[in-house]
This record gives structure tokens, C-alpha cells and sequence, in this order.
């Protein structure tokens, strides 16, 4: 097929398409084809523009694709069909591939039970390596989607002394290392947290997820907008935010997310440049970012730059410094390494920790790269489950090796008959690699299934965050990795029968006869290797997941400190225009809370800025010290703040240790009052009586006292596993925040509850719509899926192992027990029961165990602190899990001994000896 | 007489056909064409959208089966004498025609007698 020289384009084109057909149809129609698709074109006319041509070729393009696999299909079945019979052809020693490959697969087909097991084995071996590679190479190698990314580092606050290591930066402190670190690297910050603003559009009211960032926030990270532009710190400043976060003056512009941009405005490019009513003020739309950008959060909806500067005017210092909330990233500059900006960075901190020793003492930064900070506790669980999953390749390798090993010796007679007819060995060992070839690719083939499935099932885990459940595909880069993995695992498993069953010598096996039919001493020597290998593999995986799943067990039996059953929260972000004042707010929640509390069938309702285990809410710490103490400035303990309403504490079941919890009279006006956690009691009372003792909180621009009303129990805050944390408890009445989260207790369906709470919601302010709707019992468990997820995993990846060690064992002493056919017979001829026989079979398996499980105990040590990172209140050597999975491989392997042994029981001494 | 017996039972073992190879039999029926011309007469008559590669398929199929037989290249009058290839019905596959469409007229006949097709439609 060579083209004309006055061929259009498009028919080349179409030339080059037709190579997706067998060589067999494309050699005899394919100039026919190519005549057929240039008549069409000349249809299409040349004079019709370049669009009907262009339609022509994707119409016939198509159409190719469409047809190939099915004439595929049809041609493998004929040649299938044609394909010499048993023995014939390739023995001749010529043949090429393809000759080889109709052979390997006519194996395959006369030995179904091999061919299934080895294809299945291979493809979840192979397949649980491509998810996790899959996973892996999202969250932990693919460059993150931004200019230079390796360079983009985060930077935290530290404070060595007590122990923490990675603290939000304050806005001041972030002022003077971006003004001072301006040369060695580029910051930007964002404020995260409460975050919510009233969206109204075409009457409809919908709370969006915002994120203030400061103006240089887009250049530092190097993402151009999709459409329109990002902020130009050199034309934006940013808009002016009080304390109360309430807009305060500057510029009105904001830049999409692209989730919000095609769910409300149907990706209209056309918003760039319009304004949009946010918390009822206008705000131009001045730029949409590409759907890959996904930071802070890929569910992000509104940028709005930030001033920080004036936004802090009240205040006596300038941007407060000890007020630690902020993100901060930054670019480091040219030809500077992490540890050299950071060294430089810190110098920076400790001067600023020398000028303001109230704010800055004993504190200093810390740099992280911001991929390492992103994948964050996904990549110990990764590295470990990649691991695991790589153990099982191993060992469906050995399996492998081993079936074809076994089925090499049994064709000895065969080799030895084709060399004798005049094959080449080298022939022959490319004739066995082409099958285990075909073998490794049918199991990677199914593989590629089992892995989309896995990472489907991963992602509605969701145990890597968002880096792995975003777009986690089988892309180009995955297919090759899992081609290279099948081709590597084909010949490892390949090579060793391989070479093994070309060694035929020809008169040797000829002469003996059946004898070597079940292989030599090297064979059982290997064979042997891998089953102890196998043992071993599997004690260590056995041994992992028995540790995992009683971490595991203690996690789920963590009491959190409240009652999630039942419970139904949902947060309320009230709009900054219609409650411009505190008390518009106070009096918004307290008709909410008598609403709900008189719904019937609901057990308590309340209201809290941060509550536990919760995704949103506004959560902070600020300084204490006991009433009638001096201010201890820089070196002042702190507890984490929130604002709750009377109902909040029956409403989640908390336990009041002492005391009394807030009421309705602890209102504006009313004594300042508090209610701390045990925590906090014990740091500043000891083992005394809080109640009627006073706080002072370094809070809300001043030092003021409060008196401890009531001691309640400690919950789980951050994750269930995370320790108890010093809480203090403010009555929402007397610092009336707009965002709560509300929290409703009733029998009965949840989904009814919810329609019933919004309903309420709507009757006290028809345009206040809530969101973050979630049940506190998903909550809870969601705190604990990475666990649920790499004990299930290990537990999938110990039974895994246990299978295929147990066909192990039990084909290897098969194996035995056939070649030692003639000896057992003999052994039984001379006086031997078919007890003492079968013990002999299973005396050989409690050696092979037993040398598996010394092996296994040491891996298992070397790699058990691997694991121990992952463990919750166990031990790495936690005695329970050790016996259990030393027992658990020993009761496989006795199983599977059970059958070879009886085997070798019954052997008929007559029929053995009488064998050759 | 004996052979025509024979062809016609050999015929109904390739009952029921596709749609496309039944297109492809019937646009030959009234004498060979190439594979442009087969295309041509399919989409005139509004049978099923027909593309090179899917009718290649389908003859390369009917050649195996012995319903069609193909010509050496030969100058095309209508094609500017390029050469092309022609192909014809075999006798069987006349007669495979034959029983495809009979057996398609007696399900026309069925849908009638029910009342799922009325005179009028057809």
C-alpha cells in the first residue's frame, strides 16, 4: 500500500487509521478501502469546504475503529481454528511469532484450570498494583498543576518548647516576612475557616464557599485564570474586612471557582465582567480558574482578595501578631534551596520574636514543600499499602513459577522430542517465553479491570483526600507502568520454567521414560524456595493486618465524648448585609433554638461555632491566665474558643462535671461567664473546683475576666483519634457570631429531620439558606475511614496471601507425593500404614512452615515499624496479632496439607511399583 | 434440479442475516458493483448507513461464505477508469436473497394479520 502522490490529506490520513485492522484484511482490501473513502471525500466535494471534508474523515475514521476489534476477533477465532494440531507445527523449529503464539494459546485452552488460575492470580496481583500506582502516583509523584511546583513551599509557625510544629502564621508576623524575606521568596496568604457568603441570583439564595487570599495570591502560584484574569497585586489592593469579617471598603471583585461557574452560571463566559450580588452587595467577576486548580479546597467557589493591612486599623499594634490563623505559601526564589529560605526565614522570626516578645517569644517557622504538605498523612498510608501490594505480586509470581515449573517438568518428554526432531533450544525457550507471555498479558488485561474497580472502591473511601479521589484514571502514564509491570512479571515468573524445561536433554529423557515427568532435585529445590518465601509473605501480611485490624477495633471503640446517634447538624451563615449588628444575630439564633426546641419529637437543639469532627466552623485558640495572676504575655497557655448556645451541650449529650450549663439569662449584659472542658480545668485548677474561679481571656482586643460556670466532659475535636484539647466554652449571646452550626437531636428519619430544621430555618428568615448538611454519626466515621481502609486492605491483601500460599503448599507437596510415588508404594509394600505415609507427607509441610515462619517473623520485624505509625493504642508487637497470624498460616498450611497427605495414604503399593 | 434443492436448504442455514449483509446481496442483485457503487445503491435505496470499513467487513465476510465472488481490478467508466474491483452474487448467495427476503415478507405478513403494521403503512 503506497500512497499516490497527489493523495489528499484526508485519504493519508485515512491510510494510517486502517493500520487498526489485521495485516490479512489490510492487504487485500485496504487499496479498496482507501478508493471507496476518496470517492466519498470527492462526495463531500472539494469544493464544500473544509468542514464536510473534515466530517467525512471523522465519520470514516470512526467507522474503522468500529469495525476493527470485531474482524480481530473473527481472525484470532479462524486462526485458532487452522492452527496445527497438538505437536505439529512448531516442532519443526520454524514458525514465527505468530506460530508460536496460536501455540501458546491452544495450550492455554487444553489446560483451562491452569490458564484461569494463573490469568486470575496475575490479574489481581497486577491489577492491585496498578490502582495503588494509580493512587500513588497522583497523590504522591505527579507535579502538582501549577508553574514550577517543586519550588512552592507552606510555611507554619513553631514553638519548640510546647511541642508544636506546625501553627497557622500570624498577619503580622506574614506582613514582615514578606516584606523582609522579599528576597529570597515570594508569599502569599489566604484566610480559611468560616468562609460562607449569601450568592443570590434569579431569587434564588445559595451559601458559596469563599476564600479571602491576598492579592499576589495567583502570581505566586503561576495559574493563569480560564477565562478573563486573577488579581494584579499591582491594581488590586483588596477589599477592607473588619474583625467581625464584615466588608469594610476597598475593591469589590472577586474571581470564580470553576465548580460554582458550571453549576450556577452554566459556564458562561459571559460572567466575566458582570456582577454578582454577594451577601447583598455587587461584586464584579473579574476572572474563572481551570477546573485542575484546586487549592485551598477543589470545592472553592469565590476568591476575594484582601487588604490586610487596614482591615486591621482598630487596632492599636497594626495587624495583630498573635492571632494564628492564616495559610501561608510561598515561592522560593531563584537558585535557593527550602533549608537555605528557611534558615533565612528564621532569623526574620527570631528578630521579630525579640521585638515582640508579648506575641512572638519561643516562636519561630518552619517550611514545608507543598506537595509533602498536601499528600500529608496519605503517603505513610500509601507507602504501606504499596508495599503490601507489591508482597502479593511477589507472591502470585511464585505461584506462578511454581504451576509452571511444575507443568515444564511434565513437559520434558516434549522438549525432549522436539529437539530431537531438530529444534533449536533457543527456539524452544522463546516458544515457553512467548506462553508465559501470553499468560502475563491476558492476567494484565483482566488486571486493568480489577484496577479501575479498586480505584473506584478507593475513591468512594476516600482515604487520600481530595489529590486522590479527584480524577484518579487509568491515563497514559498508568497503562505504561502496568505494561512494564506485566512484561517484567512474565519473565520473572517466565524465565526460571523456561530455562528449566529447554535443559531436556534427549536421550535422557527419552530413555527414562515417565520418570522425570514430575522434574529433577533442582526443580523440587526451587520449588521449595518459593513455597517458604510464600509462608513467609504471608505471615508478614497476616501479622500486619491482625495489628491494623486491632488498631483498628480501638478506633471504632474511642467514645468521643458525645452521642453521635441521631444527630443531624447543618450550618447557618448569616448574611453580613441583613445583620449588620451582633444583636440582629443573637436575636436570629435564640428564636431558632425555642423554634426547634418546641419541634416535637426533637430531644435538643443548640448551636456552636466549631463543632466537633466537623469539616466547617470557625476554630481557634487564644491566650489564658487565672484571674488575679499577671499577664504572662508571650508565654500564656491557650484553649481553643467557641461560641455555644444553652441548648449545645444536652443537645450532643455532654456530661456536666460540675456546675451548671448556660441559660437564656447569660445574655448581653449579663456577668461575663465560661464553661471549660476537664482539660482545661485541670491546666489551670488542678485537681480544685473551677466553678465561681475566674479566666482571663486575652480575647476580642483586650484582657477580660470571666467566671467558670460549668465543667463538661472532653471531646474527640480533630479526628476521634486525636487527644482531648483545652476548650473554653463562650454563651453565643454574648459574643454573637453570624455562622453556627446547628445541631438537632430527634428520633426518627434524619432526611425528614433536616426538611423539618430548614423549614424552621426559613420561617425565622425566609432568604437564610443553610448547607453543610451532615449526620454526626457520618461524621464520626468518616474520622475513621484511612483506618477502615488500610485495615481492609491489609485484611483483602492477608487473604489474598493465604490463598495462594495454601495452592502453594498444597502443589508443591502434590508435586512430592507424585514423584515419590514408587517410594511411598514401596514403603507401604514393607509394612508401612497409610497413617505413618501420610504423617511422612506432612512432617515435609511442618518443615516448609516452619522455615516460612522463621523467615516471616524476621521480615516481619524488619518491617513492622513501617506499620507502627498507623497503629492506635497497639503495640507493634502486639503478642494477640502475632499469635494470630503464626497460628493463622499454620492452620492454612495443615489445610492445605490435608489433601497431598491423604493422597500419599492411599498410593495402592501394587499400581506404584508396577508403575514403569 | 437435485443442486437447486440442496442450495436452497444450504440457504436457510445463513438465516437470519444482518441487515448489512442483506443490503449488500440486495444492491447486487441486479448485477456487480464495486464497493463505492454497492455504498451508492444502499444509501439511494435508504437502506442502513453504510461506511468503507463496515462494508468491507461484511464482503470480506460474504466471500468466505461463498455468496459473492470478486473480480480481477478492471477501469471503472463511472469512476474516471480508475481500476476498481467488482463483486457479484454467487448463485447461493442469489439464493440466500431469496430466503432472507421471503422470510422478511412473511413476518410483514405476520405484523399485518396482528394489526401491528396496516396497509396503509407499508
Amino acid at each position: 500500500m503506497r500512497p499516490a502522490p497527489d493523495e489528499p490529506g484526508e485519504a493519508r490520513a485515512y491510510r494510517f487509521l486502517l493500520f487498526a485492522y489485521p495485516p490479512s484484511f489490510r492487504r487485500r482490501h485496504g487499496e479498496d478501502l482507501v478508493r471507496v473513502f476518496a470517492d466519498e471525500l470527492r462526495a463531500a466535494g472539494p469544493g464544500r469546504g473544509l468542514l464536510a471534508r473534515f466530517r467525512t474523515l471523522l465519520d470514516g475514521g470512526t467507522d474503522v475503529l468500529r469495525s476493527a476489534p470485531g474482524l480481530w476477533i473473527e481472525r484470532s477465532r479462524e486462526a485458532l481454528r487452522n492452527a496445527p494440531q497438538a505437536g505439529e507445527a512448531p516442532v519443526r523449529g520454524g514458525g514465527g511469532w505468530s506460530g508460536d503464539l496460536r501455540y501458546a494459546l491452544r495450550g492455554l485452552r487444553r489446560q483451562p484450570g491452569f490458564a484461569f488460575s494463573t490469568v486470575l492470580t496475575l490479574a489481581l496481583a497486577l491489577g492491585a498494583n496498578t490502582a495503588f500506582f494509580t493512587v500513588a502516583d497522583r497523590v504522591l509523584l505527579r507535579p502538582l498543576p501549577y508553574a514550577a511546583p517543586d519550588r512552592l513551599v507552606t510555611v507554619w509557625d513553631t514553638r519548640p518548647a510546647d511541642g508544636r510544629d506546625h501553627e497557622h502564621p500570624s498577619p503580622g508576623n506574614f506582613l514582615d516576612w514578606s516584606r523582609e524575606g522579599a528576597s529570597f521568596l515570594s508569599m502569599t496568604a489566604w484566610q480559611d475557616g468560616s468562609g460562607a457568603a449569601t450568592l443570590r441570583s434569579d431569587g434564588e439564595a445559595r451559601v458559596v464557599e469563599t476564600v479571602k487570599v491576598t492579592p499576589s495570591f495567583f502570581r505566586v502560584l503561576g495559574v493563569p485564570a480560564l477565562i478573563g484574569r486573577t488579581f494584579d497585586p499591582g491594581h488590586e489592593r483588596g477589599g477592607v474586612f473588619n474583625v467581625a469579617d464584615r466588608y469594610d471598603g476597598g475593591d469589590r471583585v472577586v474571581v470564580m471557582g470553576h465548580g460554582l461557574w458550571t453549576s450556577r452560571f452554566g459556564g458562561d463566559p459571559g460572567i466575566v465582567g458582570r456582577k454578582i450580588q454577594l451577601d447583598g452587595a455587587p461584586w464584579l467577576v473579574i476572572g474563572v480558574m481551570p477546573k485542575a486548580f484546586v487549592l485551598p479546597r477543589p470545592s472553592t467557589d469565590l476568591f476575594i482578595p484582601w487588604d490586610i493591612v487596614p482591615s486591621y486599623a482598630s487596632f492599636a499594634g497594626g495587624p495583630p501578631r498573635d492571632f494564628r490563623f492564616l495559610n501561608v505559601i510561598a515561592r522560593l526564589g531563584e537558585g535557593r534551596s527550602r533549608e537555605q529560605a528557611e534558615a533565612d526565614l528564621q532569623t526574620v522570626a527570631a528578630r521579630l520574636a525579640s521585638e515582640h516578645p508579648k506575641a512572638n517569644a519561643g516562636w519561630s517557622v518552619r517550611l514545608i514543600g507543598l506537595h509533602e504538605e498536601i499528600a500529608g498523612s496519605a503517603r505513610p498510608v500509601l507507602l504501606l499499602l504499596t508495599g503490601a501490594v507489591f508482597l502479593i505480586l511477589l507472591l502470585g509470581c511464585a505461584n506462578v513459577t511454581s504451576l509452571q515449573l511444575a507443568r515444564a517438568a511434565g513437559r520434558r518428554r516434549e522438549m525432549a522430542v522436539r529437539l530431537s526432531l531438530g529444534a533449536s533450544r533457543p527456539r524452544l525457550l522463546r516458544q515457553l517465553l512467548t506462553e508465559s507471555l501470553v499468560i502475563g498479558v491476558l492476567g494484565g488485561a483482566a488486571g486493568l479491570l480489577v484496577a479501575r474497580l479498586a480505584i473506584l472502591a478507593m475513591a468512594h473511601q476516600g482515604a487520600y483526600g481530595w489529590l486522590g479521589s479527584e480524577g484518579a484514571a487509568l491515563d497514559g502514564r498508568v497503562l505504561a507502568f502496568a505494561a512494564a509491570l506485566t512484561l517484567g512479571t512474565a519473565l520473572l515468573f517466565g524465565l526460571a520454567p523456561a530455562l528449566e524445561a529447554s535443559r531436556s536433554s534427549v536421550t535422557g529423557s527419552l530413555q527414562d521414560g515417565g520418570h522425570s515427568a514430575t522434574g529433577g532435585p533442582r526443580v523440587r529445590r526451587l520449588r521449595t524456595a518459593l513455597v517458604v518465601g510464600e509462608v513467609a509473605v504471608a505471615l508478614v501480611l497476616l501479622t500486619g493486618a491482625g495489628l491494623l485490624g486491632r488498631s483498628l477495633l480501638r478506633v471504632l471503640a474511642v467514645n468521643p465524648g458525645f452521642d453521635p446517634q441521631g444527630l443531624v447538624t447543618l450550618r447557618v451563615s448569616l448574611d453580613h448585609a441583613n445583620y449588620a449588628t451582633g444583636a440582629r444575630a443573637r436575636i436570629f439564633y435564640g428564636e431558632l433554638m425555642e423554634r426547634l426546641d418546641g419541634l416535637p419529637g426533637v430531644r435538643g437543639a443548640g448551636g456552636v461555632t466549631a463543632l466537633p469532627l466537623s469539616p466547617v466552623g470557625t476554630d481557634f485558640a487564644r491566650p489564658w491566665w487565672r484571674g488575679g495572676e499577671a499577664d504572662p504575655g508571650g508565654l500564656a497557655a491557650r484553649a481553643d474558643i467557641r461560641m455555644a448556645t444553652p441548648g449545645y451541650f444536652k443537645a450532643l449529650r455532654m456530661t456536666l462535671r460540675r456546675g451548671r450549663a448556660f441559660t437564656t439569662a447569660d445574655g448581653d449584659g449579663a456577668p461575663r461567664v465560661i464553661v471549660v472542658n476537664e482539660t482545661l480545668a485541670r491546666q489551670a485548677f488542678g485537681d480544685s473546683d473551677p466553678v465561681g474561679r475566674r479566666l482571663i481571656l486575652d480575647y476580642l482586643g483586650g484582657a477580660y475576666p470571666n467566671e467558670v460556670v460549668g465543667v463538661v466532659n472532653d471531646v474527640r475535636f480533630g479526628s476521634v483519634k486525636a487527644a482531648a484539647r483545652p476548650e473554653l466554652f463562650i454563651p453565643h449571646a454574648q459574643n454573637p457570631y453570624l455562622d453556627l452550626t446547628v445541631v438537632v437531636r430527634a428520633e426518627g428519619d434524619a432526611a425528614e429531620l433536616v426538611r423539618r430544621v430548614q423549614a424552621e430555618i426559613r420561617a425565622v428568615d425566609p432568604d437564610q439558606p443553610a448547607h453543610a448538611i451532615a449526620l454526626m454519626e457520618d461524621l464520626v466515621r468518616r474520622s475513621s475511614s484511612a483506618d477502615r481502609h488500610v485495615s481492609l486492605m491489609l485484611a483483602l491483601f492477608a487473604g489474598l496471601a493465604l490463598v495462594l500460599t495454601a495452592t502453594g503448599i498444597q502443589g508443591l507437596l502434590a508435586f512430592l507425593v507424585a514423584q515419590r510415588t514408587r517410594e511411598l508404594g514401596l514403603r507401604q509394600a514393607l509394612g508401612a500404614t497409610p497413617r505413618q505415609v501420610g504423617r511422612l507427607v506432612l512432617g515435609e509441610s511442618v518443615r516448609l512452615v516452619a522455615a516460612g515462619c522463621g523467615t516471616g517473623v524476621v521480615v516481619a520485624l524488619a518491617l513492622l515499624p513501617l506499620a507502627a505509625g498507623q497503629l492506635y493504642e497497639v503495640s507493634a508487637t502486639d503478642p494477640v496479632a502475632w499469635g494470630a497470624g503464626v497460628l493463622g498460616v499454620l492452620g492454612v498450611a495443615f489445610a492445605a496439607s490435608l489433601l497431598p497427605a491423604r493422597g500419599a495414604a492411599l498410593i495402592d503399593p501394587l499400581v506404584a511399583l508396577r508403575e514403569d | 434440479m437435485m443442486a437447486d434443492r440442496r442450495r436452497q436448504r444450504e440457504a436457510f442455514g445463513f438465516l437470519p442475516l444482518s441487515p448489512v449483509a442483506f443490503d449488500i446481496l440486495l444492491a447486487l442483485s441486479d448485477g456487480e458493483r464495486h464497493g463505492y457503487g454497492i455504498l451508492r445503491e444502499v444509501a439511494q435505496r435508504g437502506g442502513t448507513a453504510l461506511r468503507a470499513g463496515t462494508l468491507y467487513r461484511a464482503l470480506s465476510r460474504l466471500l468466505g461464505e461463498g455468496l459473492l465472488e470478486e473480480s480481477d481490478e478492471r477501469p471503472a467508466p463511472d469512476q474516471g477508469d480508475e481500476r476498481r474491483r467488482y463483486y457479484s452474487l454467487t448463485p447461493l448467495g442469489r439464493e440466500v436473497a431469496r430466503a432472507e427476503a421471503s422470510r422478511l415478507a412473511g413476518l410483514v405478513r405476520e405484523a399485518l394479520a396482528k394489526r401491528v403494521l396496516r396497509k396503509a403503512d407499508s
